[in-house]
């Protein structure tokens, strides 16, 4: 079946699952539950290797061994499964909570405290009065492997050529000497995260709240990094994280039934112990070094103020207010890695940027209920963030060469940085009203206003657009359908439209070149999915059937289509450029559609009381269409290609629950999980461009996993759990696959391939409770 | 297999603390939770709620709840708002409502005035709930998205187990999926937050009892809810990338996607949507590939694509970084 055929029968599955819910809704009845939301799988799961509650209720030690056949990073990559062999099983919980008369209470608990990932957690206090905590997460995250790079030091942040290394321009040419020299190395992330929190009632209206955290970084993840002779020498090298995010945050409430108010700080610092990395250029023996920056240390400070007033019952007025500071001071790196600091050119005009945004936030809602079946909800949010970042011009030096021009002298590599302010404004209106005894109807309408402006002496108040305005129109029903269905279906629209485009914009770049005047290198009739005006439009229906006392049914089908919407570039009038530019596409380039579909289906049987069976079915489905012309600022029609995209995938999910009446001591359960995912790449290229280009391969996943695990009371004091995992990826990805570290003349790659797996990992372990 | 003596040190240090300000509180003897759900049991028989115990088997467990602790003047069981009569009886009716009739004719339907779950209009539900539970994150309930969808409070919270499971990472995710059912398929991608092992819950991200933002977040936007945990990317830089800036959602999918590291789609079509200028002008088939014709481009394609040297995508601070390559 080809991709058009799905799509239309996709579309022919939501026409008619929507047609059958509307034909259905006039066919109401009396029934009992208004609620929509229903939940038909809260007691079982589908997840979790073993949901057991009593993990968080009751006291036990758990110990035991468990092991895993093969070594699979993706597999691993957050469990902390990721190496072969054994592995202990141990955790722990401790409780006292259940004094009636006695308020006091704690807890410590333990999990997976045998793997790499591991948390810890401890809470205690006075109910009603105090309460303190503690939690620790140790999270491990493998990136990659295998994985093969050239250089010593992998790891740290100074990366040298091995002893012997011939520098050589080019991949393909110095294959040779890069392929002896290749090491395997995995790539792996590890937080260490704190919570420490405090809180406490000073009486019935007080109360208050001081939290920290603290999340710790280390290890090494993957970059790019341009280098050798020509712009086009690059590499994937691994680069050394050493960083810590800290977060204080405090409250103040006060409390009544008939207002809720409080006030808090926020404190947000981004420490980052590595400003930069070096590396030995493997391609350059004159530019021998090449340097790259690390995310600069950041503060942000932020006030808060919450306050809700009910008028009456019905009536309530609640509110918001924010103002947030975030900074960045960290001193500059020079140009160049291969002149000394104070070399003739080599020194920005700052030390230091002394970034600063200033956010500003108030939102207002009032909700009311005007008559007994009525409900509104009148809104307004201001949102501002006002980018106070000096602006300068710097030197572009895509590369550490040793050429930087003199005294730092302004030419046509030089940039200047672009802050982009904004300013929101968003007014909304929502009601829903019971047309008919547990009938409902709702409708809801949307105005965004967002104006952008760039504040400098050079280009005042320019932006790809100064403002946009963004409509959104909603209406939804739901009611009963007989006395076992309930059915729900809605529709928006939304639009958005906005000022002419400035053709000297600096979105496109980020930057100004000062010495040029314009900064017109991208083509002037691209559209940007950030800015562009388009028209959505968008339908959901769904669907709870009570099948039986033992089958529930829940369907649903959600689909949204987003077309561009920009006016005829093919006529550009624009008072910033100094002559027209002739011969535009007539259609607008960028984004020219987006869409998504997504159907699920839920079942659960219960066909006994001790027998819990369910099953599920989801297709997501989301695709976009883009249109380009190849080459700057080109306006021959036959440059123009298109490329659509679509990623589809399959979840298949089933799973039971069993406690034999026989075995009363035994429960048992499994899930098996089915996920199958495709990327589908189709280009089109104009007469133009040569050699004409083809669609590209299929990237692909398909992923199995199934869950068993059983629960053996042995006696009052033990039980024993087993647990067994199978977990198989299969993947393809046209970007690793079939590709060598030296495959490609201008990019040294790593070797890494799309992932692929087979796992099964076994576990035994006692419960010894109720000590 | 590393923990940091720091990490030991601070947590061993908390317990004590904990433990020495544990013994601060009432001077009544404390009843350990050694006793489980038996002496829950035992406890639920013995008075208080045994005229509804008898009858409602299952529900002994909210003895061991925070609603159960007497010695806090707030919670229900304290208050004793049953009007029974008896204090001592069926304190369930401080949520549950005047359960007189019910007590004479239990057999009878429709007779307790507020029912949790399916059974009855949200509204009532979580007006129960409400009495007490309106501050805090709860501020902006009224008129929340999950309000809107007359989501009951009892829909997402188990009242009577002694352990809610939307109140833990490991199990909240699937409470939240019986509705998010899409949401439930997407972390079954390939690449995805560490939700499956219960390190991430939906709430990280989420405020379920609704705030001013678009999907109920947690903080006042997009960014500054994802920049909880990875501030590396919050700035302000020299040289921004306006999507990353505009809105992390623009290129990433965050409840899990098949192009890792969860984009919406992939590099370098999904650059190519904004940038039509030079080389991102350039179409990229299938020819680029080893033996193709246009295998010079490869080096735009293979590996981490546009990022390969435009590596900065979140912006960067170095001076000579305005193409986001350093």
């Amino acid at each position: 079946m080809n991709q058009d055929k799905l799509i239309t029968l996709r579309r022919r599955a939501i026409g008619v699952a929507v047609a059958s819910a509307l034909a259905a809704l006039g066919n109401g009845t009396a029934f009992a539950d208004p609620v929509m939301t229903a939940r038909l799988f809260k007691d079982t799961d589908i997840l979790f290797r073993d949901a057991d509650m009593s993990r968080w209720s009751d006291n036990y030690v758990e110990l035991g061994v468990g092991n895993n056949t093969q070594p699979g990073y993706r597999f691993g990559q957050f469990s902390g499964l990721k190496d072969k062999g054994g592995f202990p099983i141990a955790g722990f919980n401790w409780i006292s909570r259940d004094s009636g008369n006695d308020a006091r209470y704690w807890q410590v608990f333990g999990s997976t405290l045998g793997l790499d990932s591991r948390k810890l957690q401890a809470e205690g206090g006075v109910q009603g009065s105090w309460n303190a905590s503690i939690n620790y997460d140790q999270l491990s995250k493998s990136l990659t492997s295998p994985t093969y790079f050239i250089h010593n030091g992998l790891g740290t942040s100074n990366l040298t050529l091995p002893a012997g290394f011939a520098i050589n321009n080019g991949v393909s040419t110095n294959a040779a000497n890069l392929n002896a020299v290749m090491k395997k190395f995995d790539l792996e992330q590890n937080r260490d995260i704190l919570r420490i929190g405090f809180s406490g009632l000073a009486n019935s209206n007080w109360d208050w709240k001081v939290s920290f955290r603290e999340d710790r970084r280390d290890g090494t993840r993957l970059t790019g990094l341009p280098t050798g002779v020509g712009s086009a020498k690059s590499m994937l090298i691994p680069y050394q994280i050493d960083d810590k995010t800290s977060i204080v945050d405090a409250i103040l409430s006060y409390n009544t039934k008939q207002a809720q108010f409080s006030v808090g700080y926020s404190y947000s610092k981004f420490q980052n112990n590595l400003t930069s990395f070096s590396v030995a250029n493997p391609f350059d023996a004159v530019d021998a070094t090449q340097r790259m920056s690390l995310a600069p240390s950041n503060d942000y400070h932020q006030v808060n103020a919450t306050g809700a007033y009910n008028f009456s019952k019905s009536t309530r007025l609640m509110s918001k207010f924010s103002y947030s500071i975030a900074s960045q001071n960290d001193a500059f790196l020079p140009y160049s890695a291969n002149l000394g600091v104070g070399a003739a050119g080599n020194v920005p005009p700052r030390a230091s940027l002394d970034g600063k945004v200033v956010k500003t936030l108030l939102d207002v809602a009032l909700t009311t209920k005007p008559v007994d079946k009525m409900n509104l909800k009148l809104a307004y949010q201001y949102h501002n963030s006002d980018n106070r970042t000096p602006v300068a011009n710097y030197l572009y030096i895509s590369r550490d060469n040793d050429v930087v021009p003199a005294g730092g002298a302004i030419n046509t590599g030089s940039r200047r940085n672009a802050p982009l302010s904004t300013r929101e404004h968003i007014f909304s209106l929502d009601g829903d009203y019971e047309i008919a005894p547990k009938t409902i109807v709702r409708a809801g309408i949307e105005r965004k206003n967002v104006h952008y402006s760039m504040k400098d002496a050079q280009y005042e108040n320019h932006a790809d657009r100064d403002y946009t305005n963004t409509d959104k129109f909603s209406l939804e029903l739901r009611r009963p359908i007989g006395t076992d269905v309930l059915g729900n279906v809605g529709y928006s629209h939304t639009q958005r439209r906005g000022s002419e485009y400035d053709k000297n914009a600096y979105f496109r770049n980020t930057y100004w070149n000062p010495a040029v005047g314009t900064n017109n290198t991208n083509n002037p009739a691209m559209r940007s999915f950030l800015y562009q005006d388009f028209d959505e439009d968008r339908i959901r229906a769904s669907g709870n059937w009570t099948v039986s006392e033992t089958v529930t049914v829940q369907a649903g089908a959600d689909t949204f289509r987003r077309r561009a919407a920009d006016k005829n570039c093919g006529t550009i009038v624009d008072a910033n450029l100094a002559a027209a530019i002739a011969g535009l596409p007539d259609t607008c380039l960028g984004r020219t559609l987006a869409d998504g579909t997504n159907l699920s289906l839920d079942a659960q049987w219960q066909p006994e009381e001790n027998l819990t069976t369910f099953a599920f079915y989801n297709l997501g489905d989301t695709g976009t269409k883009q249109r380009s012309r190849q080459g700057s600022t080109a306006i021959l029609a036959n440059l123009e290609w298109t490329a659509n995209l679509l990623n589809r995938d399959h979840t298949l999910g089933l799973g039971m629950k069993w406690q034999p009446e026989d075995w009363e001591k035994w429960d048992v359960g499994g899930t098996y999980v089915f996920n199958s995912g495709v990327g589908k790449t189709s280009i089109s290229t104009g007469t133009g461009i040569a050699p004409a280009q083809t669609n590209m391969p299929d990237n692909w996943s398909k992923l199995h996993t199934l869950q068993l695990f059983a629960k053996w009371d042995y006696s009052k004091q033990i039980t024993w759990r087993f647990n067994y995992i199978y977990e198989n990826l299969k993947s393809a990805d046209w970007a690793y696959d079939n590709l060598t570290a030296t495959s490609d003349a201008n990019v040294l790659l790593n070797g890494q391939t799309a992932p692929r797996s087979s796992n099964h990992v076994f576990g035994v372990s006692a419960v010894i409770k109720h000590w | 297999m590393k923990i940091p003596r720091k990490i030991i040190r601070a947590f061993v240090s908390c317990l004590s603390l904990l433990a020495v300000l544990g013994t601060m509180g009432p001077a009544q003897a404390q009843t350990a939770g050694k006793e489980g759900a038996n002496a829950a049991r035992t406890r639920a028989e013995s008075g208080e709620i045994k005229p509804c115990i008898e009858c409602h088997e299952g529900y002994y467990g909210i003895t061991r709840t925070k609603h159960a602790v007497k010695g806090d003047a707030r919670t229900p069981m304290a208050k004793g708002t049953s009007l029974t009569g008896n204090p001592e009886d069926a304190m369930c009716g401080s949520c549950h409502g005047d359960l007189t009739e019910h007590l004479k004719t239990p057999r009878k339907a429709g007779l307790v005035p507020v029912v949790f779950g399916n059974k009855a209009p949200s509204d009532q539900q979580n007006e129960a709930c409400l009495n007490c539970h309106q501050n805090g994150s709860r501020t902006h309930w009224q008129g929340s998205k999950h309000d809107q969808t007359k989501t009951a409070c009892a829909s997402c919270h188990r009242l009577h187990a002694t352990k809610d499971p939307v109140l833990v990472a490991e199990t909240q995710a699937s409470v939240c999926f019986s509705c998010h059912q899409d949401r439930r398929a997407a972390l079954h991608r390939v690449s995805t937050h560490p939700t499956k092992t219960g390190f991430f819950a939906c709430s990280s991200c989420h405020q379920p009892h609704g705030s001013p933002t678009k999907a109920s977040l947690q903080k006042n936007s997009v960014n500054e809810t994802c920049f909880q945990c990875h501030a590396q990317f919050r700035g302000p830089f020299l040289w921004e990338h306006r999507s990353a800036q505009d809105d992390c959602t623009n290129c990433h999918d965050p409840h899990g996607t098949n192009n890792a590291p969860m984009l919406k789609t992939r590099m370098p079509y999904l650059c190519q949507q904004c940038h039509n200028t030079g080389h991102g002008s350039t179409a990229f088939g299938a020819e680029v590939f080893p033996g193709g014709p246009s295998t010079g481009n490869l080096q735009r394609v293979a590996g981490s694509s546009c990022t390969n040297c435009h590596m900065k995508v979140h912006g960067t601070n170095h001076p000579s970084g305005a193409r986001l390559q350093r």
